[in-house]
């Protein structure tokens, strides 16, 4: 399996749900609310004015959003909003759709990620990505996550797999799972596991941003409560941006919350603001259920 | 007590408890202090400290407050977690007014702690005697509260009864005093705040005793009259 296949393996059931995103805006300008940037010293990815279009539909309408190191920042609204489009603008994701089209400036770490130069496949190392159905390669347990550190040329010898995948399955929280089998196929793991499998891959290839697209939509609560705990323990060491339909997944674990609407951005804040305090109504009929 | 998955609940939940206890702790020492200056009356300084502090107990309410509308808010909490920040928002504003309770007694020592023949010792209220016993009695729900022990929290219920009889008693013979001494109205008066304010205080720690009850059981014995209708 090339880099390549592996991106096309990953976004093959993401790409079904895209349509889902496009829709008519409204025509009024809305004005973020809140504290959607942060200092440079704060930041790990910038984004200034993105506009997302399929075809001739907008799907981002001028949304200027900061991630913040070590932070959790989870992005909420109802279906259509256009927080999983904006989610996928962070590693490129989008250029694989042919309709699409990305406007705006966004950075990680200072550099320009839609630099016409710039190899999307380390930026995708960089900023990982977790799907909303977890899919393993149809590989061993010990090649998931073997696979990515070869292709990026992380190691060389058998002993540096070794460690990378040990590690990397340690800090998923899933190696004492797992020691005993890894020879098995991924694939033979129940879902919880194959989505901590998931984010193992994720972790082996040393990322700085993980993007997480529903990660537990699929799992049940015992799956989830693992997957959002470990989304916690692994905040000390990346950022996360997190897309999510459960406000209570969003208040849970992030630090940070935006509220997506329609394509626009509406509110960011501190998480616990954004639940008690929200200053925005959109926001607030959001999270109250009044609407969505 | 078995732990969470998500451990950060756990961490946020015992942050609570611990802004609880040590706020318990600290209205005790504050009726502590307050005893301290009625035992070595004449003197202001003791009493000034004790309404001083008084904003350091309002900051812990506060404090406490914030972390039950945040755990409210991000967990989403049911079951056990739910009674436990319920209980604890509610003791803390029984803390809070234990503390407003024991300004008002120190205010009005300090105003007026002339002798006269009504608040003289003996005949009348004894408040340090009955703030004393007040500490006890908080102490003892705070430790029944920690320890999740329902038998003390009702054993300590049924007591209340008793005390409140104390204080009726007291109240009487100041009234008779008053009636007899028209000249010490203004001691009396104060005399008669202060014993409202002991009886108010161990209101409080009846209360306290009801939180802990309903923590561990869920069951609300605030109000037994009142009939339970399930209004779905």
């Amino acid at each position: 399996m090339t880099t390549d296949t592996m991106d096309d393996y990953e976004m093959n059931e993401e790409a079904k749900s895209i349509e889902d995103e496009i829709h008519e805006l409204e025509s009024e300008d809305t004005e973020t609310v809140g504290t959607p940037l942060l200092s440079p010293s704060k930041s790990r990815m910038t984004c200034r004015n993105v506009f997302v279009y399929y075809g001739e539909k907008m799907a981002i309408d001028n949304c200027s959003l900061d991630v913040g190191k070590n932070e959790v920042l989870s992005m909420i609204g109802p279906s259509g909003c256009g927080k999983s489009t904006f989610l996928r603008c962070l590693n490129r994701m989008n250029d694989t759709i042919d309709i699409c089209r990305v406007e705006g400036d966004l950075k990680l770490d200072g550099q320009n990620i839609y630099d016409p130069k710039l190899d999307v496949v380390p930026l995708r190392a960089r900023v990982g990505m977790v799907f909303q159905k977890p899919n393993p390669f149809p590989k061993s347990i010990y090649d998931n996550i073997a696979y990515g550190p070869r292709i990026h040329g992380m190691v060389d010898n058998k002993t540096d797999t070794d460690e990378i995948v040990e590690s990397s399955l340690k800090r998923a929280g899933l190696w004492e799972e797992v020691k005993d089998r890894l020879d098995a196929p991924g694939t033979g793991l129940s879902g919880g596991q194959q989505q901590r499998l998931c984010i193992a891959r994720a972790i082996a290839v040393s990322p700085e941003v993980i993007l997480m697209d529903e990660p537990c939509s699929a799992l049940d609560p015992i799956a989830t409560a693992k997957i959002e705990e470990l989304i916690d323990e692994l905040r000390e060491d990346y950022t996360i941006a997190i897309v999510t339909h459960s406000m209570q997944q969003a208040a849970r674990v992030s630090q940070r919350t935006a509220y997506f609407h329609l394509g626009k951005l509406i509110e960011v804040g501190q998480t616990d603001k954004v639940f008690t305090n929200p200053e925005h109504k959109l926001t607030e009929d959001y999270i109250t259920g009044r609407f969505g | 007590m078995s732990s969470h998955t998500l451990k950060r609940y756990d961490k946020e939940l015992d942050k609570l408890k611990e802004q609880v206890e040590h706020m318990g702790e600290h209205v005790a020492l504050h009726m502590g202090m307050l005893l301290k200056g009625i035992e070595d009356l004449p003197g202001d300084s003791k009493f000034d400290e004790v309404i001083e502090s008084d904003i350091t107990i309002n900051g812990m309410e506060v404090k406490a407050s914030k972390t039950v509308l945040k755990l409210l808010a991000r967990q989403q909490p049911v079951g056990r977690d739910l009674r436990m920040i319920i209980a604890s928002s509610r003791v803390v504003t029984e803390l809070e007014r234990i503390g407003d309770e024991v300004v008002t007694i120190a205010r009005t020592l300090k105003e007026s702690h002339q002798h006269s023949p009504c608040t003289d010792g003996g005949v009348t209220v004894s408040t340090a005697s009955l703030l004393a016993s007040g500490i006890n009695l908080l102490e003892r729900a705070l430790l029944a509260l920690h320890n999740d022990d329902v038998e003390t929290a009702r054993d300590m219920m049924n007591r209340h009864v008793a005390h409140e009889g104390t204080y009726y008693q007291d109240a009487d013979q100041l009234i008779e005093c008053i009636k007899q001494n028209h000249e010490s109205i203004e001691e009396s008066f104060s005399a008669a705040l202060q014993a409202n304010s002991l009886k108010r205080i161990c209101d409080h720690i009846h209360n306290i005793c009801e939180h802990t009850i309903f923590l561990i059981e869920g069951e609300d014995v605030r109000h037994p009259e009142i009939q339970d209708e399930d209004e779905d």
